[in-house]
């Protein structure tokens, strides 16, 4: 049964892995389409010349051939060449993937380390005056602008600290110029407010959904059978309730996974992290489309792998989900 | 996408009290909105922005007599509250406020364009796909699931930097990922109304499948629909906002609160209250709309509180 599961769920993978690849290919065809850089602007090619160079590129192929040529390709890692200056795409991916990691990793380890005491709290001292806080917190934290709030960081601890004379930040980049990225402290000195954007929306997700699964928990019998045993109250909150508690918000953690990648583009730019995102921010704006169409088709690939690899560790994990 | 709001409300109390007259569940769902304050509050923050959008205009000929574009290299970087500038110039001598007003405009235009289309053809591709199942059920949640697998804010450049956007192309590229979470969320509820004895009653009598969908089972998710569309909001003022901070929205001749925030870093050193204005409107319209939209849920759907 686990087996014909398991089957099932990576064979309904496949047609999810050919639409995505198709949805970004035909959509950079549709307007991209057989278009080569800077051909339309130089005066000296002839008709023929561009008609050699789009041979040359496969472009003069039909669409399914160009297709399928690129789908094996991606097979084999290869996520094609930049149209600006003939790199690959995956070299250049593997070349800001570490960066990127750095960023999302930390922000995501800090915003389960404080987001699960703080929902603890929060469902604790439920209506108290620390819980009101939380809320408003955690309902600010959602509302700001990921951008804006690492602007105002920069003005403070970057801008403002250096003209009052303080020690201050910097305001971007992983290490300092020149320096070789050796020094570990350069480094935790350079991730402090990315990382501490990026972990807002999480710490304010996450809290409020420990607080929630918390009080849920709290309220259910075998904890009441708990504490009518006598059992001290941290036992019961800390051995018993919390480890029902985190189950769901395991679930929502592995959610975040494909974000690992996508989801700090914003503020690596404003931090010019030169990570994943500001790499297809950079290559946007030069409108280097195959570049563009191999990060994200990337990227796309590596959220269904991880929903893929969630079901299947749940099912493993979950007796009662493999008939669902 | 749509992440569920880490926002709780204390739950307003049932007020059907025995011997008063039946009321619908609209009636009730209105009654409960209202009783709660911070939802009501933000609603009207909510409308305020929505009027400064559709007078903006108007507001600017009365208050700043000035209009978003005229520049004014002699009065660059003016700081807030000089004459005729009450929030202040930009790098261009731009007067700040007008160009907050006309911000309105873009944000307001987009948020509920895209959430109007997303909701359209989500609740669309959710009835059909519930109501009918198997074979067209199947494709359409492939559809669904091929759509939301691309990284949102990926497809989003990917697609801008094809279609050069306008206001309205904007809210389209954000609305052709924004309904695949939808036509989830209406399907499930299809799926748990369309066995309900009524719905066989109804086939029975001879109803045809259109009117089943939109007389019948309609109304009986229209719920999911208003709760969702109203915390999608804040989302889309965001989304929106960040494309624009990027350059990869609306072109910057149109003044839009993110815009207005590119290239800030290049200036904010000496004019911080630039960087100050349009991010505190985006946060307060956020969540405002945030806020609302948790008071709409509680109204809806005091189930899920």
């Amino acid at each position: 049964m686990l087996a014909k599961y398991l089957l099932r769920r990576v064979l309904a993978t496949i047609p999810v892995v050919i639409g995505v690849t198709l949805i970004t290919f035909l959509l950079m065809h549709v307007t991209a389409g057989s278009y080569i850089p800077g051909v339309d602007l130089n005066p000296n090619l002839k008709p023929e010349d561009v008609e050699a160079i789009k041979r040359y590129l496969g472009l003069d192929r039909p669409l399914y051939i160009q297709y399928t040529t690129w789908l094996v390709g991606i097979t084999h890692g290869d996520f094609g060449r930049s149209m600006i200056d003939g790199s690959l795409v995956s070299s250049h991916i593997f070349d800001r993937l570490p960066a990127t990691l750095e960023l999302t990793v930390t922000a995501i380890l800090i915003g389960i380390l404080i987001s699960i005491p703080l929902g603890i709290t929060g469902a604790l001292r439920r209506g108290s005056k620390i819980d009101h806080a939380l809320t408003a917190m955690s309902v600010g934290g959602f509302a700001i602008p990921a951008f804006w709030l690492g602007l105002l960081l920069i003005l403070v601890f970057s801008v403002q600290f250096e003209a009052w004379g303080l020690p201050f930040l910097p305001s971007g980049g992983v290490i300092t110029p020149g320096t070789g990225g050796g020094d570990l402290f350069d480094r935790l000195v350079h991730l402090i407010m990315p990382a501490t954007v990026l972990s807002f929306v999480y710490l304010s997700i996450w809290s409020r959904f420990t607080r929630s699964s918390m009080l849920e928990v709290l309220s259910q019998d075998y904890v009441r059978t708990a504490r009518a045993k006598g059992m001290s109250e941290r036992r019961v909150v800390y051995l018993h309730a919390l480890r029902n508690a985190v189950i769901p918000l395991v679930t929502l953690v592995g959610l975040e996974l494909p974000a690992l990648v996508s989801g700090a583009l914003v503020v690596e730019v404003v931090f010019s992290w030169p990570g994943i995102g500001k790499l297809l921010y950079e290559r946007a704006l030069q409108t280097d489309y195959t570049t563009v169409l191999g990060i994200t088709t990337f990227a796309a690939l590596l959220v269904v792998g991880g929903n893929l690899l969630a079901d299947v560790l749940y099912a493993l994990l979950d007796p009662r989900i493999r008939y669902a | 996408m749509i992440t569920p709001l880490p926002i709780d409300v204390p739950a307003v109390p049932s007020p059907a009290a025995p011997g008063q007259p039946a009321r619908s569940y609209w009636q009730q769902a209105t009654t409960r909105l209202r009783r709660n304050r911070i939802g009501v509050a933000s609603g009207v923050v909510l409308l305020f922005f929505v009027l400064v959008a559709l007078t903006s205009p108007l507001l600017a000929a009365i208050f700043t007599h000035t209009d978003p574009r005229s520049i004014d290299l002699l009065n660059t970087f003016l700081p807030p509250l000089s004459p005729h500038h009450i929030l202040g110039t930009d790098d261009l001598g731009r007067d700040e406020l007008t160009r907050m007003f006309y911000g309105a405009q873009v944000s307001m235009g987009i948020g509920f364009l895209a959430v109007g289309v997303s909701l359209t053809i989500g609740a669309g591709v959710g009835l059909v796909a519930g109501y009918y199942g198997g074979l067209i059920d199947g494709l359409l949640m492939r559809f669904v699931d091929i759509i939301l697998a691309v990284p949102a804010i990926f497809l989003f450049i990917l697609m801008s930097i094809l279609f050069k956007p306008n206001t309205i192309t904007l809210a389209l590229i954000i609305a052709s990922v924004g309904w695949g979470s939808i036509a989830r969320l209406v399907r499930g509820e299809v799926l748990s109304v369309r066995t309900r004895d009524f719905m066989v009653a109804t086939s029975s009598l001879g109803a045809s499948d259109l009117r089943l969908i939109l007389r019948h089972l309609l109304p009986n998710v229209l719920h999911v629909l208003i709760v969702f569309g109203s915390l999608y909001l804040g989302q889309v003022v965001l989304i929106e906002a960040a494309l624009d901070f990027l350059g990869l929205g609306i072109s910057p001749a149109t003044p839009s609160w993110g815009n207005m925030l590119t290239n800030s870093e290049t200036f904010f050193f000496h004019s911080s209250w630039l960087v100050i204005w349009p991010g505190l409107t985006i946060f307060i319209t956020v969540l405002a709309a945030n806020l609302f939209g948790n008071a709409i849920r509680d109204a809806f759907d005091p189930r899920l509180r």
